[in-house]
Formats: C-alpha cells, sequence, structure tokens
C-alpha cells in the first residue's frame, strides 16, 4: 500500500513545492515524472534525483497545449508502463487591481492554473480509468476563497475546485479518486523575495503567524494518493495554517 | 509519514466500530491509547486485542456525559503519562425522528451525546496540550451535518462540532495545537447487513461503502505531525457523497 512502485506525474515540478513534492513521492518509493516548461530546470532536477538514485524521467512540455501534454503522458505510460498518481501542481500568478489587470493576465492566469489542469487530467483519464485506479490531486490554493487583487488567480483556484469535484463523481466507480490541497502562506523562494512589510501583513492575518513549509504540501499530496485513501474523494484540503477561517 | 510513535493518545467511544478502527491503528503506529468508554467488557476486550498484537493501551471507564467524570480522568491520565498528546471526540448519538417528533429528551440526548463530551474534554485537554505546544484534536463529525429527514438533532449536534472546531483551533493556533474534523460518510459497521451495505455503497460516487479503517485513516493523519499546518478544517471521508453539496467546502 502506500505510493511504493506507483507512477507519479507531477506538473511544475523542476522547483519549489512540486520540486519538494516530487522528491518526498520519489523517497517513498513512487517512480516519478518531474515536468516543467524549461528544459535546463527539468534536466537539473532529474540529474539531482538520480544522483539519489531515485527512479526519475523528466518531460518538457507545455500544459496548456492538448498535443505536449499527450504526448508526455504517453511517453510515461511507454517508459513506466503505468501512471497512477497525477498531480496538477503548476501554476502562476497575475496580481493587481481588477482595473489594471489585462486580458493576457486573466487568458495565461486561468491557461495555466485550469486548463492545464483539465488537459493532464483528460490525458491521464483513459489509462486510469482502464486499470480501474488512479489518484488526481490538484494543487488549487486557499485564495480560491477570494483575495483582493487576485481575480485571474481566485477565479482558475476555484475552477480547479469544481473540476476536481467534477472529476470525482465522473470518475469514482472507475477507482479514481480526485482531491484538491489548497496551500496557504507557503515558505518558497517567491517569500523570501518579498518586502518584510508586504510578509508581516500577510503573516498578521495568519492564525498560527507562521508560514508553512513545502513539506507541508508534500505530506497532504502524498496522503491523497495513497493506494488506501480511496473512500476520500471531491475533497479540498486545506494545507493553510488556519487561514481559510479567518474572516478579516 | 503517519508519527504517532510514543505519543499519548485519549480516544473518546473507543469501542464503537470506528473508535475501535482508530485505537487499533493508532496503537499499531506506535502511540499509547487511552481508550474511553462506558462499555466495561467491550474495553477490556479492546485493550487486551491491542496488548495481544504487542502495543500499548489502557482502559477508562467514563461516563462521557459527566464533566466530573471526564475530570477525573484526564487528571488520572497526566498524573500518569504527564501529557496527553492526541484527542480524538468520536461520539455518537442518533435519534432519526423528524423535528416534529422528537421529545425535549430526544434534543436534549442529541446535544449531549453528541456534543457534550468534546465540550468536555477538550476543556480538560487543551491546556496541558498548549503548555506543552504541541497537540492534535480530531473530532469526529458527520455528513449528515448537512442535513437529511430525520437527522435534525444528529445534524444541529455535527454541524455545531464544525463550529467548535474552528473557534477551538483558532483559540489554539499559535500554541502548536491543531484541531481539526473527520467527516465520516456512509461507514459500514457490525449491525449492518451484507445486503444494506451494498445498497447503500453503490449509491455513492465510488460505489462501494466507507469501512471504519477508512476513517481511522483520515483520523491518523490529523493525529500526526504529517499534518501540523492544517487547522480548523473538515475533510470528509464519504466517498464523494458531499461533492454535489454547498457545505463540503
Amino acid at each position: 500500500m502506500g505510493i511504493e512502485n506507483r507512477v507519479a506525474l507531477i506538473t511544475g515540478s523542476a522547483s519549489g513545492i512540486g520540486k519538494k513534492t516530487a522528491y518526498r513521492m520519489a523517497q517513498n518509493g513512487a517512480k516519478i515524472v518531474i515536468n516543467d516548461i524549461m528544459l535546463d530546470k527539468v534536466e537539473e532536477t532529474v540529474k539531482e534525483f538520480e544522483q539519489e538514485g531515485l527512479a526519475v524521467i523528466g518531460k518538457v512540455a507545455d500544459i496548456t497545449k492538448r498535443g505536449e501534454v499527450e504526448k508526455m503522458v504517453e511517453e510515461t505510460i511507454g517508459t513506466f508502463g503505468s501512471l497512477d498518481i497525477l498531480v496538477n501542481n503548476a501554476g502562476m500568478e497575475r496580481a493587481g487591481a481588477l482595473r489594471n489587470l489585462t486580458e493576457a493576465d486573466w487568458d495565461i492566469t486561468l491557461n495555466v492554473n485550469l486548463k492545464g489542469a483539465f488537459l493532464c487530467s483528460q490525458a491521464a483519464h483513459n489509462h486510469m480509468v482502464g486499470q480501474n485506479r488512479g489518484r488526481i490531486i490538484n494543487i488549487a490554493s486557499r485564495a480560491w476563497l477570494g483575495g483582493a487583487g487576485q481575480a485571474p488567480y481566485s477565479s482558475a483556484k476555484a475552477g480547479v475546485v469544481g473540476l476536481t469535484r467534477v472529476l470525482a463523481l465522473e470518475l469514482g466507480r472507475k477507482g479514481v479518486t480526485a482531491n484538491c490541497v489548497a496551500p496557504g502562506l507557503i515558505h518558497t523562494p517567491l517569500w523570501d523575495e518579498l518586502p518584510d512589510k508586504n510578509k508581516a501583513f500577510l503573516l498578521s492575518k495568519q492564525p498560527t503567524g507562521k508560514l508553512g513549509d513545502v513539506d507541508d504540501i508534500a505530506n497532504a499530496v502524498m496522503f491523497l494518493a495513497d493506494d488506501e485513501n480511496g473512500f476520500i474523494t471531491g475533497q479540498v484540503l486545506y494545507v493553510c495554517g488556519g487561514r481559510s477561517l479567518y474572516s478579516g | 509519514m503517519e508519527v504517532v510513535k510514543d505519543r499519548v493518545a485519549v480516544i473518546i467511544g473507543a469501542c464503537d466500530d470506528i473508535g475501535r478502527a482508530i485505537g487499533l491503528r493508532l496503537a499499531s503506529r506506535g502511540a499509547t491509547v487511552i481508550a474511553c468508554s462506558s462499555d466495561e467488557k467491550e474495553l477490556k476486550a479492546l485493550v487486551g486485542f491491542i496488548e495481544e498484537k504487542g502495543n500499548k493501551a489502557e482502559a477508562k471507564l467514563v461516563n462521557p456525559t459527566s464533566s466530573t467524570d471526564i475530570k477525573r480522568l484526564v487528571d488520572d491520565v497526566m498524573k500518569q503519562h504527564g501529557r496527553i498528546d492526541i484527542l480524538v471526540n468520536n461520539t455518537d448519538a442518533q435519534c432519526g425522528k423528524s423535528v416534529c417528533d422528537a421529545s425535549d429528551e430526544d434534543w436534549e440526548m442529541g446535544l449531549r451525546g453528541n456534543l457534550s463530551p468534546t465540550f468536555y474534554f477538550c476543556r480538560e485537554v487543551i491546556p496541558g496540550m498548549q503548555t506543552q505546544k504541541h497537540g492534535r484534536v480530531v473530532n469526529i463529525s458527520s455528513i449528515d451535518y448537512m442535513g437529511w429527514p430525520g437527522q435534525s438533532t444528529y445534524s444541529a449536534a455535527k454541524s455545531a462540532l464544525f463550529g467548535f472546531t474552528r473557534s477551538l483551533a483558532l483559540e489554539t493556533a499559535r500554541d502548536g495545537v491543531t484541531v481539526n474534523c473527520v467527516a465520516k460518510g456512509d461507514i459500514a459497521t457490525g449491525q449492518m447487513s451484507e445486503e444494506q451495505a451494498e445498497k447503500i455503497g453503490s449509491a455513492l460516487p465510488v460505489k462501494r461503502i466507507g469501512l471504519p479503517e477508512d476513517v481511522a485513516r483520515a483520523v491518523g493523519f490529523f493525529a500526526s505531525d504529517s499534518s501540523k499546518y492544517t487547522t480548523g478544517q473538515m475533510l470528509f471521508v464519504c466517498g464523494g457523497k458531499s461533492a454535489h453539496s454547498s457545505m463540503s467546502i
């Protein structure tokens, strides 16, 4: 049981939360597919994993393009013989007040966060249904509940939650579960780049007064990816230090 | 991943199907289980079963609706072990009557049976967790909190548990204590026939009824250090049944 020998494709896994999740899954015996849009980042991550003797391959693909996604999934199954766990992690944000956002901001945010999850889920779907087993874990965000200046991102992540619930209802009978992990404030390189003033403001809204770390997200993903947890589907698991409770 | 080794885990309602599965799960991963129930015979059997497997458990007879009894129990455990790391509030008292048919006693019993023990236990246990800067509270709610004919008192109590969980999570967020709910869906119990279980399961998105072990694994996650950044949340273990409802996000 667990995730041992399962094949896991994690999108956007050449850095940050995706990379750590991939690493933890590999340490727990899963065979990993690293994906990113940048060839050098994929190669570097694969090399790091290989040096530790972990089972890994890399796939460069733009998840907003159906052809590239389908090819990545086909090649994954070609190499490892299966695809058991899909973690739709790749994401990005264009933030700003509504009046300042461009159409391009909206399109790219929706495409990467939502369309990418849709295309990857669709591409993985046939194989998972065929083997009567699969785990789809979508990385949403606490921000789907709403955040000033986050119109495209909140909308996209809300879409991810809706998509997840539909996948759960459609695929449940085929042994495939679909769940969301919704991170809050997590210590990533992006956090370190923020001005101190912004950090202080964000932490003041945090019930725990602390950041989470990428391991917290990896733990939640692995819990939902576990073979044994087939009775949990269509859910949003918040990993946000209680921020989703806060009404201010 | 599910690290609960050497933790002291108090489980309320330890002798029903779900409580038992939770006790076995935590004990098998190295926790010392303090099994609490009002059923002396079942308690003895459970503790014996856990010990036979080489794991640690103790029986504590308690009236879960008596705050005095609960205070005495918690004091005893603290004297003996010096700490309580995990508290699982697994209470379940169903009435099954519609609002218009339920008596005053049915209403009071619904709240007293499902809600009061959680409040009493948390009140006694939380200060120790705050002092030691570590604690995990897991409350067992139910998908019926969303409302179901004939479940008004039960739904009211199980909904209240969610509000309680969120409030307590905010009160303890800076103390290393997490408080979460696991909302069980349709779970097979010993009293259920195979036909009944199959019929109920076939109506769920995953096409099978849940098992007490499904709930126990989710409790194990929230009881462990793996979930330290999740607090105030409700996780449905319901085979996707909640995915149609506005109250499950």
